[in-house]
């Protein structure tokens, strides 16, 4: 069965760019756009889909009233809010508000696929940044896994950081700079919500991301 | 003269008498003899009884006579008794009478009584007498006594009394009231019986009357002409004129003692004709020439000099000769004195040895007195009219409104800026009251009040009041009063200097606009940057940021494509471009995020100005390392997008200059609401506010101050006891209309 997902975002460039990042995970899904609420409301009524993506800001009624109407008129449809806003700012309301996710669209190339399959699920996402104050906030029941969000890659570079390889190392297995290495560890750093190598190595260890 | 009656009756009685006796007698003779002849027995016894009858009518007889003899010659003694009583009383009055009696027979004194030789100043009873009447009347007054004689003895009546010169033997004259009575004395039948009263004494009241009278005359005239006098020159000379035309003398002149080394008395006011006298006279009231003379003397000592007969006077030699030709005897110098300043002297010439009688002296004294006094007057009156012009010209060229109150506070001096700050002449504005038109009344009783005070010394004497024109057009004067005292210390004027500030107002007021609409502009301004920053922040998120944010996507499309390739060193090569590229859109999207978040916090629009608080908080402890703590009332209700704004602004500002000038390490925010709207306090434990740091070149604190003000707030920078500074703003909720319409 195909997947079918509804991607609203006033900006013709976000929207396209995110289809790319979904046909990455989901190779046969099919697309739907609309670049403001009206639009939206009439996507939504027009079909059956499987998943929104919903931008906060858009023209017309703001994301956080679609989101709403959609929460009442198909309770079953799973939202990732994909939002320009801060997560501290929106995430806990659009969480409360019933959506599956909050993602940053600085994080969407990163972690959508992940937030995507986790929705369709019938999970919710969240990143590690907000389990995080989710944790500090709810009291700590609040579960991510965060690896998830990783790419080949980065999972790769992860492998190799936790066993003990240098930069210099891992660049030259991978015929990378050590520049670029250092990029995916940040990036790992920041997905996993660590900030040391030993809690890098931790981290793997306990997920079992390393033999 | 008092027997009159019986007299009469006595007369009747020697004709009836008489009568009646030969009536009497003569019956009986003719009715005893017709008896006898009837009863005689005989004719001898006839002759025998009418022998004894006739010898009977004898005895009766002799006896009547008898009576009536002694009768008469009693009567007879007791009349002789009486004159004798009667001129013995006669002679004790005549000569026991005060008045001067003399009898005299043909111009020749016969008898004069004690009074009579002491008013002539006879050196015994028998001195007067034989003496021609004439040598006791004086010369002017002998054809009188002449006629009057005669017209007596031609049986004239003379009337009763007349006044006479008489003169002494010692040759001096006597004023007398002289009365003439013919007397017939047997040894003098044609006698004239003068009596004489000496009214000397009378006569010289009289006269003295009269110079006093006449003195008093002239003091009157005088002082009329001290009242009226208009220079000092005029004031002399009228005294001078009234002096000989009122008061009988001859000449008068005034003399000022002149500070010179001579000393000398200038004449400077006559009156008479001196026949060139006055023009030989050199006087002086030093010591040398001319110093001995009544001017010189009177002026000397202080007091009045009189010469009551200058051919008498030694002193007098040099001029005597001068005088006596001009007829004139005596002379008074009375000196014009003012406390103890000598002016001058006023001299007066009489013809008469008389004219200065001691009341003269006294009341001449007193008009020198009152002459030195008007002198005074003069020159005071002068040199306060000299005084007045000068304070009239100090008045009008003064540039600032000036103005003089009496206690009525009726105006009494005014000046042109006064005139023209009530739109009036000075002479218009003279007697007016400040009710009366030159105050609008809306001001009038503060200020009287006020003045009231002023005259009581009571109140600062300074006020601001508005003077009216007639047109309706206004001036503000700001006026600084003070007091003038009489001699008796009581307030008698009030002079206010004014200043007539109306421009200065309106300067002010215009400023004040200026700086209005000045901060009106700046609360414009501020609010347009605000829009504009808020329009360029959601520009770059919006638009900028999401044009990256799918870039970006692009990049990591494209990483993830090369990533999965197998690893060579070309792939490699790529995948290192791809992620650099990658991480600069990242870098980018995160400097434009924060540029955005900096230029407008989309918080503060999207939630709320206490979530954007919290933000910044954090931000702030980011940036800054300082511990920031929030404690924000989060049921407090969200107030106005500018209020909002404001507050964060002001918050923002606040811990800018927490990081740049305290030196803290922590800060605490808080925001709560109160009675008169939102209350946001920074408080820093740093090294406290510069009090320097207050002044106007405090362009953060102002612009704070600014934006609380422009919406009805304030912001207070208070040091915190302990340590640090505390900015606390307030902003009540229902904001002022902000100048330009809210967004």
């Amino acid at each position: 069965m195909t997947t079918r997902i509804l991607i609203v975002d006033d900006h013709e460039v976000v929207r396209r760019g995110t289809r790319q990042v979904l046909i990455e995970g989901f190779p046969g899904a099919t697309f739907g756009e609309a670049g403001s609420a009206p639009e939206a409301t009439s996507a939504l009524g027009a079909q059956a889909w499987d998943l929104l993506i919903l931008d906060i800001n858009i023209p017309g009624r703001s994301g956080l009233e679609v989101l709403e109407e959609v929460q009442r008129l198909w309770p079953k449809l799973p939202v990732l809010v994909l939002s320009a806003y801060p997560e501290e700012e929106f995430a806990v309301r659009c969480l409360r508000l019933g959506a599956a996710g909050y993602l940053t669209k600085n994080s969407a190339s990163d972690e959508l696929v992940a937030a995507a399959r986790k929705a369709l699920d019938g999970g919710k996402y969240v990143t590690a940044a907000l389990a995080e104050r989710l944790a500090a906030v709810l009291g700590g029941d609040v579960r991510a896994e965060p690896h998830e969000a990783l790419s080949g890659r980065e999972l790769q570079v992860l492998r190799l950081v936790a066993t003990g390889h240098t930069l210099k190392e891992i660049a030259a297995e991978l015929h990378l700079s050590e520049k670029t290495i250092a990029t995916y560890r940040a990036r790992i750093s920041e997905k996993l919500g660590v900030s040391t190598n030993v809690e890098l190595t931790r981290y793997a260890l306990q997920h079992r991301l390393v033999d | 003269m008092a027997h009159g009656g019986p007299e009469r009756g006595w007369r009747r009685t020697e004709l009836w008498l008489p009568a009646a006796y030969a009536a009497a007698a003569g019956g009986w003779v003719a009715a005893s003899d017709a008896a006898l002849q009837v009863f005689a027995p005989s004719g001898e016894a006839l002759v025998r009884w009418s022998t004894w009858k006739g010898w009977a009518f004898v005895v009766a007889t002799a006896l009547l006579l008898h009576v009536l003899l002694r009768r008469a010659l009693a009567n007879r003694e007791e009349t002789m008794r009486r004159l004798e009583v009667s001129e013995a009383q006669a002679r004790r009055l005549v000569a026991l009478s005060p008045n001067a009696i003399i009898v005299q027979d043909e111009l020749r004194v016969v008898f004069a009584n004690e009074a009579a030789e002491r008013l002539f100043s006879a050196t015994g009873p028998q001195a007067l007498a034989g003496r021609s009447i004439f040598d006791l009347v004086h010369p002017d007054d002998h054809a009188g006594v002449r006629a009057r004689t005669e017209a007596l003895a031609a049986g004239q009546d003379v009337g009763a009394t007349l006044p006479r010169r008489m003169r002494r033997l010692d040759g001096t004259e006597v004023r007398a009231e002289v009365a003439l009575a013919r007397l017939s004395l047997p040894e003098h039948p044609r006698a004239v019986l003068v009596t004489i009263r000496d009214v000397t004494e009378a006569w010289r009241l009289q006269q003295e009357r009269e110079r006093v009278a006449a003195a008093l005359r002239v003091l009157g005239a005088c002082n009329e002409a001290l009242v009226r006098a208009g220079s000092e020159q005029a004031l002399m000379e009228e005294i001078c004129r009234i002096a000989v035309q009122h008061g009988g003398f001859r000449l008068a002149f005034v003399g000022l003692a002149e500070r010179d080394e001579a000393r000398s008395i200038r004449l400077v006011a006559h009156a008479g004709d001196d026949q060139g006298y006055f023009a030989t006279l050199r006087l002086s009231w030093g010591e040398g020439e001319g110093s001995q003379g009544p001017a010189g003397r009177s002026l000397r000592q202080g007091a009045p000099v009189v010469v009551h007969d200058a051919s008498g006077e030694a002193l007098f030699e040099p001029w005597h000769q001068a005088m006596s030709d001009r007829g004139l005897a005596s002379v008074g110098s009375f000196p014009l004195l003012l406390g103890t300043e000598r002016l001058g002297v006023l001299v007066l010439y009489g013809g008469g040895t008389g004219d200065f009688g001691p009341p003269v002296v006294a009341l001449l004294q007193q008009l020198a007195d009152d002459l030195a006094f008007g002198l005074a007057t003069v020159r005071t009156r002068a040199a306060l009219v000299e005084e007045r012009n000068t304070l009239q010209a100090i008045l009008d060229n003064a540039s600032v409104p000036i103005g003089v109150l009496d206690r009525a506070g009726r105006l009494v001096r005014v000046n042109g800026p006064f005139a023209e700050t009530s739109g009036s002449t000075v002479a218009e504005l003279m007697g007016r009251r400040l009710a009366d038109g030159i105050v609008p009344e809306s001001e009038l009783a503060p200020l009287l009040a006020a003045l009231e005070r002023v005259w009581e010394g009571q109140s600062p004497a300074v006020h601001v009041n508005h003077h009216v024109a007639r047109d309706g057009s206004r001036r503000l004067v700001e006026w600084t009063n003070t007091l003038v005292r009489g001699a008796n210390g009581e307030a008698v004027f009030m002079v206010g200097l004014g200043h007539d500030v109306t421009e200065r107002e309106r300067n002010e007021a215009r400023l004040r606009e200026s700086r209005e609409q000045l901060r009106a502009l700046a609360a414009r301004l501020q609010e347009v940057r605000e829009e504009e920053k808020a329009r360029i922040a959601r520009d770059l998120h919006d638009e900028l940021g999401q044009l990256l944010t799918g870039l970006k996507m692009d990049l990591r499309w494209l990483e993830n494509r090369i990533g999965e390739l197998p690893p060579s060193g070309t792939v490699g090569a790529l995948l290192d471009r791809v992620v650099a590229a990658s991480e600069l859109s990242d870098q980018t999207v995160a400097s434009v995020q924060r540029i955005a978040a900096e230029l407008r916090p989309g918080a503060l629009d999207r939630l709320g100005l206490a979530p954007a608080l919290r933000q910044e908080a954090r931000r702030f402890q980011q940036r800054t390392g300082i511990a920031c703590e929030t404690e924000l009332e989060d049921g407090a209700p969200e107030p106005p997008a500018e209020v909002a704004t404001a507050l964060y602004r002001i918050c923002q500002e606040a811990m800018t200059n927490v990081s740049r000038h305290a030196g803290a390490a922590r800060v605490v925010v808080r925001l709560r609401a109160g009675p008169d709207g939102l209350e946001l306090r920074v408080e820093d434990d740093g090294r406290g506010l510069d009090e320097a740091a207050l002044g106007p070149e405090a362009l953060g604190l102002l612009g704070m101050t600014e934006r609380a003000t422009a919406l009805g707030g304030t912001v207070r920078f208070e040091r915190r006891a302990a340590r640090g500074t505390v900015v606390v703003a307030r902003i009540p909720l229902a904001a002022a209309a902000p100048p330009g319409e809210g967004r």
